[in-house]
Order: C-alpha cells, then sequence, then structure tokens
C-alpha cells in the first residue's frame, strides 16, 4: 500500500508520468493466441510459428537432465515456458510423475521438442 | 511465478486473457467458424475437461506422447520468441492467471521437489534397502545412539505440528516405518509409541476440527498411518517395562558417564511415556465418566513431563548430531528424500526441521499450554469459558494441537458438568450465571409458569438452532487469521438472535401486566422490566465486534491512514456500548437483591423470625458483598479501552490535519469503499444500526474543524483519562501494565506535537504494536 502513497506534506495529485512509448499492434497489451479469431495474416513468422505451436505437446529436456513433457500454454519473449498437464521424467520410458503445471524459465532448457508430423510425413 | 512473467510493461494476465476476449468477440460477428470459440468462451468448464472436449478424446493422457514423434525446435523456437515483445506473451486461449499462479517453477529449490535427482542417483533407501546394507542398526545400539535417533524424531514430531507433512518430516525415519522388525527394545518400543501417538494426536485434531490446510497436514501414507499390533492403552505400558529394564542395567554399570548416558535414555522414554498418556487421555476425555478426574490425570502425567524436560535438555549433547549439511536430522536411521516423489506436486520440496533444542523448547510450552488448557473444566458458564478461550487464543493460537486439545477437553467438561448436560442447559445455566433472571431461577415460583416455560423453551430452542453461541467459543480454537474471517459470519448471526431475544423480553413485560391483572405480584415484579435476553445477546455480539475490528491490528490489515475511522467506531459507538450492557446487567443484579432483601424482611416481619431465618439474614449480606460488582473489573478495562480508542481517534485527526500521515494519492483512492468494506460485517445488524460513510464524514468534518494543536491535546487529555483510569486498577495484569505504558508515552508524544515540536518535518510517526495488538506506542523519529 505504502507504494501507493505520497507525504502527507506533497498531497497533490503528481503529474502523470508519460505513458511508455506504445508497441506496435492495436492492443495495450500485446498477446498471441491461438483463438482462431486471432489467426491473422499479418503476424510475423515467429509470431504464427509459436501460435502454431500453442496447446501442442512440447518436450523440454532441462539441465539437470530430466524431462518435462506437457502441453505448451505459455511463452514470452525471454523464453519462459509453461506446460499444463506435464510429467516429468527422470529416464524417459520409465514411470513418470505427473505435476499438473510448470513453468520453465530459460536458463534451465537445454532442447526443446515438438510433437508433430515430420515434414517428409505430412499428409 | 513469482513475477518471472513481468516485463516492463504493465502487463497482467487477466488484462491479457480480457483484451484476447474482447478481440475475438469484436471479430465474432466477421467469423465463419465461432463454434470453437463459444466452446471455450462459456468458461465454466475446468481447463483439462475443455482440453478434453478440443482433442475430441476423453481426458488424455500426456505419457502416450508423442504421438507423430520428436522434431527438435530449439533454435526455431528461440528465434521466435525474440520476437516477442519485452512483456508480451504469447499464450493458449485457456490460459489465465490461475494456471500461471499454480505453476510449479522447475528448478527452484523450495518448489521442485524432483530437482536434484538423477538419473544415475540411488533412489533413497528404503527400510529394507538400508537393512540390507547394513545402514541402520537394528540391534545393540549404543545409548548415543538411541538419544541421537530420539531427540530427532522429537524434532520431527514438533515439524508435523508445526504445519509440515508428516512423510516429509516423521515418516523419513525408516525405524518407524516397521518398528516390530527392530529388535533393539528400547527404540522399539519408542518407535511404537511414536506410531501411536501419530494417530491420536491426529484423532484429536480431526474431532477438535479447528485446522486449517496452513494449520496441520492431515494426509501421510496411509500405509505407515495405522499403528502396528500394538494398542494405544498397552504403550504406557511396553515404555514402563523397557525403563525399568535401563534403569537396572544401569545400577549394575559401575562407570558413572555410562550410567548418564542411558539414564538420559531412560529420561526420554519417561517423556514419551508421559507425554503420550497425557495426550491419549485427552483423546479418551469424551468418553471418560469425570471429567474432573480425567483432567487431574492428564495433568498429573503433564507435570512429570515437564518435570523431565529440564533434564532432557542438557543431555542433547549426549547424542548422536545430524551431520553438518545433510538434510537428515540424525545421521543414522532417516531417509530423508524417501516419500518426496510420492507428495502432491504442490507440496513444497524444501522442509526445514527443526533443531533439537528448539523443539524441546517448543515442546516444553506445549507441555504448559497443555497445562493451562486443564484449567477450562473451572469454567462451567458461556461468559467465563469465552473469557478463558480469548485469552488462550491470544497466548496459545499458534499450536494446532494445543487449540485442538482446549477444545476437547472443553466439549467433554461442559457435557460433563452436570451429568450429561445438554447445550441448552449450559445456555440456561450462562444466562442465569450472567445477569440471573428470575424466570430463570427455579426455586422462584415464576420459573414454573407454563407461559414462561414455553417462551424460554422456544428461545433456547432457536438459539441452539442457530448454534451462534456455540460456534463463538468454537471459532475462539481457529488460528488468529482465520479468526478474522469466521468471526465476519457470526456477527451477521447475531441479528436474529437478537430480534428473538427482545421479544422474548417483550413477551415477559406483557406477562408481567396480565400478572399483574390477576393479581399475582411477586410474578410480576419477576416479569417486569425484562431486558436480561436481549442484554445478554447484545453484549456477547458486541465482543464479537469489537475483536473482529481490533483483530484487523494484529493481522496488520490497515494501513495507517485507516486508522482514524477504525479507532472512531468503538470509541463512538462499541466500546460504550458494551460498557452499558455490563452495567445494565449489574444494575438488574443490584434490583434483583434489594428485591430479595426487601421480601425476607417482609417474611422475617411476618414470619415471627425462625432459626432458618436468622441464617438466611447472616448469609445475605456476604453475598451481596461478592454480587455487587460483578463486572466492575471488566466495566473499568473497557472504560480504560474507551479513552485510548478516543486518544487514537483523536491523536490521527490530529496528525492527518497536522499532514504527518501519508494519504493515498486521491487518483486511487475512494475512501467510502474502504470505510464500507472494513465495516461490512456490522451491515446487517439491526443492532447497533450501520454508520454510513457520510454519517462518518460529517463527525470527521466537525472534528477536524478544530485546529491541529487542539487536536493534540484532545488526544492527550484523552491518554490521560486513559492513564488514570488503568492505575486505578489493583493487582494490574501485564495486559494492564502494557495499556498504561501506551497511554503515558503516547500523552507525552501528543503533548510534544501539541508544542509544536518538528513542525517543519511532517515525518509520518511510528505506530508500534509490539506492546499490544490493538494499540500502538506513537513513536516520532
Amino acid at each position: 500500500m505504502s507504494d501507493l502513497s505520497i507525504s502527507g506534506t506533497q498531497v497533490q495529485v503528481q503529474p502523470l508520468t508519460p505513458p511508455p512509448p506504445s508497441p506496435p499492434g492495436r492492443w495495450p497489451f500485446r498477446i498471441t493466441t491461438n483463438a482462431p479469431q486471432m489467426l491473422d495474416a499479418n503476424l510475423t513468422p515467429g509470431r504464427r510459428k509459436l501460435q502454431k505451436w500453442l496447446g501442442r505437446v512440447l518436450r523440454i529436456v532441462i539441465t539437470d537432465g530430466r524431462v518435462l513433457v506437457g502441453f505448451f500454454n505459455c511463452t514470452d519473449r525471454d523464453a519462459n515456458i509453461v506446460l499444463s498437464m506435464c510429467a516429468e521424467y527422470l529416464v524417459e520410458g520409465q514411470e513418470p510423475r505427473l505435476l499438473g503445471n510448470v513453468m520453465v524459465a530459460k536458463k534451465h532448457i537445454v532442447s526443446l521438442n515438438i510433437d508433430e508430423p515430420r515434414a517428409s510425413t505430412v499428409l | 511465478m513469482h513475477g518471472t512473467y513481468v516485463g516492463e510493461q504493465p502487463t497482467d494476465f487477466q488484462a491479457a486473457t480480457a483484451a484476447a476476449a474482447a478481440a475475438a468477440r469484436e471479430r465474432e460477428s466477421n467469423s465463419n467458424e465461432p463454434d470453437e470459440w463459444s466452446l471455450s468462451e462459456c468458461g465454466f468448464a475446468d481447463n483439462d475437461v475443455q482440453r478434453a472436449i478440443r482433442g475430441g478424446s476423453a481426458a488424455e493422457d500426456i505419457t502416450q506422447y508423442p504421438i507423430h514423434g520428436w522434431v527438435d525446435v530449439t533454435q526455431e523456437f528461440h528465434d521466435a520468441c525474440a520476437e516477442l515483445l519485452p512483456g508480451e506473451l504469447a499464450q493458449d486461449m485457456l490460459f489465465g492467471l490461475f494456471e500461471a499462479m499454480s505453476a510449479i517453477e522447475i528448478m527452484d529449490p523450495k518448489m521442485d521437489v524432483g530437482m536434484g535427482f538423477d538419473k544415475f542417483d540411488l533412489p533413497p533407501p528404503s527400510f529394507e534397502a538400508a537393512v540390507a546394507m547394513g545402514a541402520i542398526k537394528l540391534d545393540g545400539l549404543e545409548p548415543a545412539e538411541l538419544i541421537g535417533i530420539f531427540d530427532a524424531l522429537f524434532a520431527c514430531l514438533v515439524s508435523w505440528l508445526e504445519g509440515n507433512s508428516m512423510d516429509q518430516v516423521l515418516f523419513t525415519c525408516l525405524y518407524l516405518h516397521a518398528p516390530s522388525q527392530i529388535q533393539d527394545k528400547p527404540l522399539r518400543c519408542f518407535c511404537i509409541a511414536v506410531r501411536n501417538l501419530i494417530v491420536v494426536i491426529k484423532n484429536i485434531i480431526i474431532l477438535a476440527a479447528v485446522n486449517e490446510e496452513e494449520d496441520f497436514q492431515l494426509y501421510g501414507n496411509s500405509a505407515l498411518l495405522g499403528a502396528e499390533k500394538a494398542q494405544p492403552s498397552t504403550i504406557a505400558g511396553l515404555l514402563k517395562d523397557v525403563e525399568d529394564e535401563l534403569v537396572r542395567k544401569c545400577k549394575q554399570l559401575p562407570e558413572a558417564a555410562e550410567n548418564q548416558c542411558l539414564m538420559a535414555v531412560v529420561h526420554r522414554l519417561r517423556f514419551m511415556r508421559h507425554l503420550f498418556q497425557a495426550i491419549y487421555q485427552v483423546e479418551l476425555m469424551v468418553g471418560a465418566s469425570s471429567a474432573e478426574e480425567a483432567v487431574n490425570e492428564i495433568y498429573k502425567n503433564l507435570n512429570v513431563a515437564s518435570e523431565l524436560l529440564p533434564l532432557i535438555k542438557r543431555t542433547i549433547d549426549r547424542g548422536t548430531q545430524p551431520v553438518e549439511g545433510s538434510e537428515a536430522p540424525n545421521p543414522m536411521g532417516f531417509s530423508p528424500r524417501i516419500h518426496d516423489r510420492s507428495q502432491p506436486p504442490t507440496f513444497p520440496r524444501s522442509i526445514k526441521i527443526r533443531e533439537r533444542p528448539a523443539s524441546y523448547q517448543f515442546l516444553e510450552e506445549m507441555v504448559a499450554r497443555f497445562k493451562y488448557a486443564c484449567k477450562v473444566i473451572r469454567y462451567k458458564d458461556y461468559y467465563s469459558a469465552l473469557n478463558f478461550f480469548i485469552e488462550y487464543s491470544r497466548k496459545s493460537g499458534h499450536c494446532i494441537l494445543s487449540r485442538s486439545v482446549l477444545q476437547s477437553l472443553f466439549s467433554s467438561s461442559i457435557r460433563l458438568a452436570h451429568g450429561k448436560q445438554s447445550m441448552k442447559q449450559f445456555l440456561r445455566h450462562s444466562v442465569m450465571v450472567f445477569n440471573s433472571p428470575p424466570v430463570l431461577n427455579p426455586k422462584h415460583p415464576v420459573s414454573s409458569d407454563p407461559k414462561v416455560v414455553q417462551h424460554l423453551e422456544t428461545f433456547f430452542r432457536y438459539c441452539i438452532n442457530m448454534n451462534t453461541f456455540n460456534q463463538f467459543i468454537r471459532l475462539c480454537g481457529f488460528n488468529r487469521a482465520r479468526q478474522r474471517d469466521k468471526l465476519a459470519h457470526l456477527i451477521e448471526n447475531f441479528d436474529p438472535l437478537q430480534v428473538d431475544a427482545a421479544r422474548l423480553d417483550s413477551l415477559m413485560n406483557q406477562l408481567a401486566n396480565e400478572r399483574a391483572m390477576e393479581g399475582n405480584e411477586s410474578h410480576a415484579t419477576a416479569l417486569k422490566h425484562s431486558t436480561y435476553f436481549s442484554t445478554w445477546v447484545l453484549y456477547n455480539c458486541f465482543r464479537a465486534m469489537l475483536i473482529y475490528l481490533m483483530s484487523g491490528f494484529e493481522l496488520e490489515l490497515y494501513a495507517v491512514h485507516e486508522f482514524l475511522y477504525i479507532y472512531w467506531y468503538p470509541y463512538e459507538f462499541l466500546v460504550g456500548f458494551l460498557v452499558s450492557a455490563l452495567t445494565r446487567t449489574e444494575n438488574l443484579l443490584l434490583a434483583q437483591e434489594e428485591y430479595a432483601e426487601h421480601q425476607s424482611r417482609i417474611q422475617s416481619n411476618s414470619g415471627g423470625g425462625g432459626s432458618g431465618s436468622k441464617n438466611r439474614k447472616a448469609a445475605k449480606p456476604k453475598k451481596n458483598k461478592k454480587q455487587q460488582r460483578p463486572y466492575r473489573q471488566e466495566i473499568v478495562y473497557y472504560r480504560a479501552l474507551l479513552s485510548l480508542c478516543g486518544g487514537m481517534y483523536k491523536a490521527m485527526g490530529a496528525l492527518t490535519k497536522d499532514g504527518r500521515v501519508r494519504l493515498p494519492m486521491s487518483k486511487f483512492d475512494n475512501e467510502e469503499i474502504r470505510y464500507n468494506r472494513r465495516f461490512s460485517p456490522f451491515v446487517p445488524l439491526t443492532s447497533p444500526p450501520p454508520v454510513s460513510y457520510a454519517e462518518f464524514r460529517n463527525i470527521r468534518d466537525h472534528m477536524m474543524q478544530n485546529s491541529a494543536e487542539d487536536l493534540y491535546s484532545y488526544a492527550a487529555k484523552y491518554f490521560d483519562q486513559a492513564r488514570n483510569v488503568l492505575e486505578s486498577i489493583q493487582n494490574p495484569e501485564q495486559e494492564i501494565l502494557d495499556l498504561l505504558q501506551i497511554a503515558r508515552t503516547n500523552f507525552v508524544v501528543m503533548n510534544v506535537l501539541g508544542r509544536g515540536h518538528q513542525k517543519e518535518v511532517k515525518r509520518q510517526p511510528e505506530f508500534d504494536f509490539s506492546k499490544h495488538s490493538y494499540f500502538p506506542i506513537i513513536k516520532i523519529k
């Protein structure tokens, strides 16, 4: 609460700090989702790729050797990734432990795999 | 997620999701495929279900993947992410704040249970594995090893009681997994006792039902929860046998040093025995025939236990000590991470087991708390029991087992107070003790008046159905933060009771008129001017309100600029109401006594003074003295509270006027909303009627017309008044002394500020609540 307040001597409204330069795009909060209505031809190629992957199954190998497999839910510029219904494998193929929602920071990511038909096998 | 996602821009998930939804809605009319969106837009279906619907299969199993095969996208992915702006999210359409908040951060040492496991790691040893490896001894343990294990187990027990999962503390001890396979008798018996103790404690806490998820973890490895063969009733005998054996062995030993080690083991076993007995008897209390006897028994055990603790604390260093840097509380017998992977994923990973000296300190205090809880059986009526519970909660509110023990002691005690007593009898008795209405006095002829009986019956049945009084006492057993929550609901429930009590009182008055018409003077007098029941209900309601309001200070919920109206309300209304309710009660009692005296005088005048009336006369004055002012102390206490609230109210007014209180920026602020929120639980009540924000503002504006100097001096006056009242109390308790210090200090501070000290430096003073949870010492830096 204290950071919203100012000291008693200066109980006037502080001048508004100028709004940060608005990012390109129409939204104050820029997001990319895979909602069908967001399918937008003007998206950058990277965004389109992320959009395609959202909701798919992603496999992340992390620095301590564990493998996390879960639905790709969210990411940001720093490649922090949120997976849902995640399974944790100490050794792949062995019994996993189910974790639910997890967040993996970029610094722990070794490699990323997406479950998708290879280019050659596309129907 | 701890803000990992928060970029420089004020991006928040809800806003983002809302923006996406708005965008979609805007385009919906143009869209050819609205079906899929409307499904997710409806939003009520849980995420997994929605995904299942979307995926077209029932509950997808993540372990089936990959279906197609893994394609490495590492570089591609990072490149794509780099295109995003700072703070921009690429998110699944079902992703929201909830998903973000519930995610476990991988590689966070506090959250990630799987961290630190390696495919080359051996699984943490189980009991069998540890035995096979020779890592744990099953026989011929040295006294030092025993002491180490016992101390570690006590530390685990304490850590469990402090809210950790029993799997992650107690059941990391491999010995507890299979006590019957241990050959070493002292260790076996001790482990069996611990296993049984776990079950007993769990039962007590479940029955008392004053636990919340943040207090206590009820669930644990179910396979280990059932006690092994031994029954709880045999534990004391088992331990006693081992003790005797060790003591005998001890006597044969010539060396003093070894002797002492062995005795240290004996002390721990004995402590365990008495602690176990005490706790086990608490569990049995419900079925005990005499609460007094049972409590005496418990008290005896607690006494022995508390005498043993200093001896045990002195010998902690004789046991094996935990290895530096290891998670295990003892070098032998513990497998710290054995249950990590079977815990729910959201469980905290990092568990800190208490140090041994601190654990014994905790146990010592816990035993003292139990002893204090035993006193509850003295309180057989609602008023004194409630006072005891409020006091107990203030002193021992942090320990779940102590709170639960009090609940079970009390409920078995009131039920057994006069044979099997029902809640109705308890309440009748309580009103009787509180202000003794003649209609409840079985000796008074009016109490058998059929109409009176019927009305009373209806009222008390209603009280019990509402369960409000019962709840008030139970509620004091919850932890302090939850109490506030629950009080808000309780206060609401007082309203129908008030109405019913007022109705009962007016019925009594009506009846008084009827009886007077019939010429039945004595009945009419007994029924006349009845305010007994509404006073009783109101008094309890006011108390709940006061505790609710003031607990906000203890829980640090109020901002400094809110103090003004928080102190204003009790000052202007609540405490005054309490004082007048108590004064009225005292007056009722006095009037009754005068009447009784008057009656007996008439009787003795007409009845010609037999030996009986002489006795009565001799007994009367003594009783009078005691009865005269039963609430005097409490009234004085509330008077002091009233002055302190007044002082704080004026002080806050003065400080605000002086510009020393940091106020919220007006564009973020709406005082009315905050005011209404703070007093919202009081709104449903008819009495006292809710005070609107506009009324409050009028009163404040009126006060603020004074100059800051004047306001400071008013505040000082109030603090001075409080000091005078507090000083008049004889044999003051610690709380009174603390309040006195607060009143004195604030008096001085107000005077100093009133004289214009630090006039130029408009710094907000510090409010130090360390002396009392309701009132701060105001400190100028």
